[in-house]
């Protein structure tokens, strides 16, 4: 039988179950699974004149991808990121070279789509940026046949009117890689132009200069359904890359995870380790990525979220 | 009768073509007006790959649309120091060589040289130019460029070797010479 409470013994069972909650939300915090970078380098991948090495370049993401899911073969570590052979892969890169020449290598898409193909055929795989012309100036040779990889602009298919994203994403895409560059603009809005600013690209043309000073605007181009639902793998390639407007390095590595946020803000500490080595003030976060994880929930930017693994090939 | 209506279509002529004369050279359309002869330039054992793009603002697109179809967002700090209109040319050398050239209008000549010392634009550090006292270069293997500024003009020119980087250097005196003469 169970008595009356006094009220003094009511709240004494409340400030209980209230530190109860407290300590398991601690606890489930505590293990929650951290977002896993890995920061992957190989100084045999590319060298001083900007010349990748082919071979050294696929090892390199090989290992990456290894490191990143723990699966052994290719195939297994594409599965192990929701690829199935049914699938059609896009991969978004930047091949805006204003300046300096910051696209990814020939060489590092070859080693991506070759390991693709481990699961999905060579016919679903489409490379893509806003501009074919930037993609040949980049050594990619435009392909829109049915045969083989496609790389092509965004042009050429259309845009989809709800999403205001290119069609490649919306309808011929079931999953999305983001390949973005190692790129420091040093701008008051950007700061950097990694993972959340190359889908500016997969936006209608129109679309595009409202990034400029609207961060939220910028934040929420990745949480369009198809850009959030989708996307498998988002990768930073720093083979070479700039730690300052217009100045470039060869950090000669890529940095991959699943997590966007996790993934630029890692790259971000890349570029700032060599700010820092040069005597220059390190880049904050931009406001962009600090809406992105609060608003659009999109991932996490916060390093004690973040389990970055270190690789030296 | 005759000779009053030939007077009058005499008269309508003249008037047509003061009218003409008078208008400002900058009112028309940038396709319009007469090539300046820099325009025409190719540096020595090069050629133009394509015909050159012109680029305006938001407000006056140009043919090839405004700066940020060319650049994306690095086009916000060249608004900030008054840009007007991109001149963007491409020529192709023997074994692959390249050089590409941009020449940026700016609003004044003080604009053009702000542009120059706002390292959103151009890059810290560099060597100095020896054929003009606010000019830049910059060696990044396998890069090569430079920019400079002519008047209103910001110019940036950059070759894909920097082995050639004496032959970008002949181009970029005579681009000078040629700008200076014919830009006031």
């Amino acid at each position: 039988m169970i008595g009356k409470r006094s009220p003094r013994g009511r709240l004494g069972i409340a400030a209980a179950l209230l530190a109860v909650l407290a300590l398991a939300a601690a606890a489930q915090a505590q293990a929650a699974p951290k977002a896993r970078v890995v920061l992957a380098r190989n100084l045999r991948a590319i060298d001083g004149r900007d010349v990748c090495h082919p071979a050294e370049t696929a090892r390199l993401f090989d290992r990456a991808l290894e490191a990143l899911t723990g699966a052994a073969t290719a195939a297994d570590a594409w599965k192990a990121l929701g690829l199935v052979p049914a699938d059609t892969v896009a991969v978004k890169v930047n091949c805006n070279n204003w300046t300096i020449a910051l696209s990814p290598k020939p060489e590092l898409v070859a080693a991506l789509c070759r390991s693709l193909q481990a699961l999905v055929p060579a016919e679903r795989i489409i490379v893509y940026d806003d501009s074919a012309e930037a993609l040949r100036e980049s050594g990619f040779a435009v392909n829109r046949t049915a045969s083989g990889v496609r790389f092509t602009g965004t042009g050429e298919d259309g845009f989809d009117e709800s999403e205001r994203l290119t069609r490649i994403l919306t309808r011929d895409a079931t999953k999305i890689i983001n390949l973005a560059s190692l790129k420091t603009v040093d701008e008051r809005d950007f700061i950097v132009s990694l993972l959340l600013k190359n889908h500016v690209g997969s936006l209608v043309p129109a679309d595009m200069s409202k990034c400029h000073g609207d961060p939220d605007f910028l934040a929420g181009v990745c949480a369009r359904p198809s850009i959030r639902s989708k996307t498998i793998l988002n990768m930073v390639t720093g083979l070479r890359g700039t730690y300052r407007r217009g100045v470039p390095w060869y950090w000669a590595g890529i940095i991959l995870g699943r997590d966007p946020l996790a993934v630029e803000t890692a790259a971000i500490g890349v570029i700032n380790s060599r700010r820092r080595n040069e005597g220059l003030a390190p880049l904050p976060l931009p406001r962009y990525l600090a809406i992105a994880m609060d608003k659009y929930n999109l991932g996490t930017c916060i390093a004690e979220r973040i389990e970055e693994v270190q690789l030296k090939i | 009768m005759k000779r009053a209506s030939r007077r009058t279509i005499f008269l309508l002529l003249v008037l047509a073509a003061a009218c003409g004369a008078l208008q400002p050279a900058g009112s028309g359309a940038a396709g319009e007006r007469p090539h300046p002869r820099w325009q025409r330039l190719a540096p020595n054992g090069f050629s133009a790959i394509r015909p050159p793009q012109l680029y305006g603002t938001a407000e006056r697109p140009l043919v090839d649309g405004t700066i940020f179809n060319y650049m994306d967002g690095g086009g916000v700090a060249y608004l900030e120091h008054g840009f007007v209109e991109l001149f963007h040319a491409e020529y192709a050398g023997k074994d692959g060589l390249a050089i590409s050239l941009d020449v940026f209008t700016m609003g004044t000549a003080e604009q053009a040289q702000a542009a120059l010392v706002d390292e959103r634009i151009c890059p810290a550090g560099g060597a100095p130019l020896g054929f003009v006292p606010a000019g830049k270069a910059f060696r990044f293997p396998p890069d090569y460029f430079i920019y400079y500024s002519v008047g209103n003009k910001l110019i940036y020119l950059h070759v894909n070797d920097d082995r050639h980087r004496g032959g970008l250097d002949r181009f970029a005196v005579q681009l000078r010479s040629l700008v200076g003469k014919e830009e006031p």
